[in-house]
């Protein structure tokens, strides 16, 4: 059941904040348990049992390893969990890559094994991990009723694409939270259908162009509307997800801080998925020894592990890989030559950072490519001038039909909104206006976000797939 | 942020509420709690598989019917259509194949095809059909526009509809096929051919379907041996009573009517007595020319997104014309028909009117033309028909399907 869809909006959120809050105390947290798996078994009903005897377990291992005297038994409670959870992603998410590969490399036919991916199983597999691990280095405050931990795994909101919220952050409930949450899931809802969902129409008719149908101009807009797509569509879901915690008075943590402002390509991946960053920082690259090993060539070894996992954990498939490995190459040149901060000059930084979001946006048509060969062409479409006059009236045609959104698209990449309400902070009676202001139009927003999404334009969630 | 509590945030949240309730109220969406838990019930699994065979809808399907029944539903769909008319969203509906002209006409395109289905398809019912001394005629119906190049100047988009159909009939006309192709009309009588059309449907008008049914005829005159009256299809024969802005078509049910207007309607009656027999389901019943046309369906007052289409108040039904003496004609025809088989009826004993894509591949064509003695077949597509068995999932993809 996607967010966006109309039974969500209309029966679900309702119906699961109505019988919430017309629930006494603590069974409320049974209560969001049992929606929160009902809301799975919408999704997913095929896997509802896998998925709750997955919770089970790992909350009978994290219990366990809490009350267990030794090391060595948290330990091995700790390795089994790890092991059991990263199992169940690799059988059902790498199975049919490891099989394809096999059969490219041995040159036979391998029969697939087309197994279903059980909904936001890379997520639930993370959070899983660092519940576990959290509980194993007695960061986690584990609370009395084991239920808890169960929610925390199977939180609606967060199942199906994160964010990938620590134990800790729903340790404490704060009903305040409630106006907030609607505030912020109805600018998500107002980025996905209004911004990721029209866009989505430029990139899906671009993408599947074949290169003779193509032109640099139509290749560059179809380019850049997918990177604008990706980060309205993740970002809309994040705020979805966030703001419907808060409405639950569940505290979640970012996931997105103005992505495309960012000074290097370092830096773009502290203000982009963030809660995944900070996840492969936590669980990956500091258990290797992250950047305070003696040895210089073993940092770069554990940065090569960390972007090479986090491509494939983006999908079962080498193109993204490549993206992973693209970024490592990237991370690891500015840290090597220090670039991004020996430029001086305001206009050195100002062309660095183009060079960046170039970066990012070749990397982007990689992530967007069926295959690397596809992906390649397409890049080379764009940097390669092919003239192509149809093509050309056609990327002008669809500049003139779709300059709106990306124009809005554009400027929402900056915090002009954030800015302008700190500039008002000091005079009470301008910046009740402006909120006011801002609230009519996220409304009329939403009311035609509902409407498009009536009118049939709804398209999933492109980061659902992961 | 700051720390001063601020009143927007909370009365938003409190409207925001009120919207919830107001649609979960309005909309009865609690009645869906049923279907969807025992949608939810047969899609685990279990292990009484018994409890499967039983039919539920899906989660989609509840969904769709949800949304198609939300309260304000078409206000919203109005809502989308004034946004993407104010900003001029030409293509907006371009994955719904749907393109807007400034008028608010809709077009539609069609992707390249080889032709090869079609020609082989109908080649060989030609060569069944003259081995038993019947003869065929294809009459080729036009889109919206009958030059590739007018799309493609308005839209940037490559269509293939004209040069697929210049093909199809170049192929079969070199196989001997008789075929008329309406395009040509349009071009020698200097008629422009969104004229033809309604501008919110890809159906063609009803004074256009009265103007290809006396070519039609025309071509039966020439091809097939039949002597029908051509004075019959004349304009001053017909008693047109007209509607201004009053209908809405099947794209603009999806564009909304905000955006490309409502479409006017001419309904045409001849003028003339006329006595027929029509074959119903289950019941022949006898009657004027009038009993084709379901005068219900012309009001005004009712609602254009829940109305029947105007364009089938004209019904495509099999009749026998008692003031005819001749001619037993089969017409494999498409929805363009309903306002072609009536008209076309006037100077031919019996009509009737197949569409393959009602029947699978199990119906037997052949055997049916001959079981009931046609003395002639037309075969009256719209040119969009061809290049449909290339999408095995397309509604026209057994519209050439002839071989049984």
């Amino acid at each position: 059941m996607s967010m966006t869809s109309m039974l969500f909006l209309f029966l679900f959120l309702p119906a699961a904040l109505a019988v919430y809050y017309l629930t006494p105390g603590r069974a409320r947290e049974a209560v969001l348990l049992a929606v929160s798996l009902i809301f799975y078994a919408f999704g997913c009903p095929e896997y509802i049992f896998l998925f709750i005897a997955a919770i089970a377990v790992t909350v009978v291992l994290g219990r366990l390893m809490n009350r267990a005297k030794t090391k060595t038994a948290k330990r091995t409670f700790l390795i089994l969990g790890i092991l059991l959870n990263a199992g169940l992603l690799i059988y059902y998410k790498y199975t049919d890559f490891a099989l394809t590969t096999w059969g490219t490399v041995t040159q036979t036919e391998i029969p697939l094994q087309n197994l279903a991916l059980p909904l936001g199983i890379s997520f639930f597999t993370f959070k899983a991990i660092s519940y576990l691990t959290d509980v194993y280095k007695g960061t986690a405050k584990l609370d009395k009723n084991p239920l808890h931990d169960a929610l925390y795994l199977s939180f609606f909101p967060q199942v199906q694409s994160g964010p990938l919220s620590r134990y800790n952050d729903l340790s404490t409930r704060d009903a305040k939270l409630f106006d907030e949450g609607v505030f912020r899931f109805l600018a998500g809802f107002c980025k996905k259908v209004l911004i990721a969902d029209i866009l989505s129409k430029v990139t899906a008719e671009i993408f599947v162009a074949p290169p003779e149908s193509s032109s640099m101009l139509y290749a560059w807009l179809g380019a850049v509307c997918f990177s604008l797509q990706l980060f309205f569509d993740f970002a809309g879901y994040s705020d979805m997800a966030i703001g419907i915690s808060n409405m639950f008075g569940w505290r979640c943590p970012e996931n997105f801080d103005y992505p495309y402002m960012t000074e290097s390509v370092s830096k773009f991946w502290r203000r982009w998925h963030i809660s995944l960053g900070a996840w492969f920082r936590d669980y990956v690259y500091i258990p290797l020894g992250g950047s305070r090993t003696k040895s210089k060539s073993r940092v770069y070894f554990n940065l090569l592990v960390v972007w090479l996992l986090t491509g494939i954990w983006h999908g079962a498939a080498w193109t993204f890989a490549v993206w992973g490995l693209g970024y490592f190459a990237a991370i690891a040149f500015e840290r090597l030559t220090n670039l991004p901060g020996r430029i001086r000059s305001k206009w050195g930084r100002a062309v660095y950072r183009i060079l960046t979001l170039l970066f990012i946006n070749f990397q982007w048509v990689l992530f967007n490519a069926k295959d690397l060969t596809s992906g390649l062409r397409y890049i080379k479409q764009m940097l390669i001038p092919s003239p192509n006059a149809l093509a050309d009236a056609r990327a002008l045609f669809l500049l003139k039909d779709y300059w709106f959104f990306i124009l809005v698209a554009v400027i929402l990449c900056f915090p002009l909104i954030p800015r302008l309400h700190q500039k008002l902070k000091s005079r009470k009676t301008a910046r009740t206006v402006f909120e006011a202001a801002l609230a009519l139009v996220l409304l009329a927003g939403f009311a035609w976000s509902v409407s498009l999404v009536v009118a049939g334009l709804n398209n999933p969630f492109a980061y659902a797939n992961f | 942020m700051p720390k001063e509590k601020s009143i927007v945030k909370p009365l938003l949240a409190a409207v925001f509420l009120l919207i919830l309730a107001v649609f979960f109220v309005k909309t009865e969406a609690y009645k869906q709690f049923g279907p969807l838990f025992e949608t939810l019930k047969r899609a685990v699994p279990q292990s009484n598989s018994a409890a499967k065979t039983d039919p539920a809808p899906t989660l989609g399907e509840i969904e769709e019917n949800f949304t198609s029944n939300l309260w304000k539903r078409t206000d919203m769909i109005d809502l989308t259509g004034a946004m993407a008319k104010a900003i001029h969203m030409q293509g907006y509906y371009s994955d719904q194949d749907i393109f807007i002209m400034d008028d608010g006409t809709i077009l539609d395109s069609s992707a390249k095809t080889t032709t090869d289905y079609e020609v082989e398809q109908t080649v060989a019912l030609r060569d069944f059909l003259a081995e038993r001394e019947i003869p065929l005629l294809y009459v080729n119906e036009p889109t919206k526009y009958i030059d590739d190049a007018f799309f493609t100047n308005a839209f940037a988009r490559e269509t293939w509809s004209n040069r697929n159909m210049d093909k199809f009939l170049s192929r079969i006309r070199q196989a001997g096929v008789n075929a008329i192709d309406l395009r040509d009309n349009i071009r020698e009588e200097n008629l422009n051919v969104l004229d033809l059309f309604y501008r919110t449907d890809h159906h063609w008008t009803v004074p256009a379907g009265l103007w290809a049914s006396r070519i039609m005829a025309e071509g039966l005159n020439r091809y097939c041996g039949y002597n029908i009256d051509l004075s019959l299809f004349d304009p001053e024969n017909f008693e047109a009573k007209e509607w201004k802005s009053c209908w809405l078509g099947e794209q603009g049910r999806k564009a909304g009517k905000t955006y490309v207007g409502l479409d006017d309607y001419t309904e045409l009656k001849p003028k003339f007595e006329t006595d027929y027999t029509f074959k119903g389901i289950g019941r022949f019943y006898d009657g004027p020319f009038d009993l084709f046309i379901d005068e219900w369906v012309f009001d005004p007052d009712i609602d254009v997104y829940e109305n029947n289409s105007w364009h089938h108040a004209y019904k495509q039904i099999n009749c026998i014309n008692k003031n005819a003496e001749k001619g037993k004609l089969l017409i494999l025809g498409d929805s363009y028909e309903a306002v072609t088989l009536c008209f076309l009826s006037l100077g031919i004993r019996e009509v009737d009117s197949l569409i393959r894509r009602d029947h699978d591949e199990s119906f037997d064509l052949r055997s049916y033309i001959v079981e009931n003695g046609y003395d002639a077949v037309l075969i009256a597509y719209a040119q969009f028909m061809v290049g449909g068995h290339d999408d095995p999932t397309s509604s026209s993809y057994r519209m050439f399907t002839f071989q049984n």
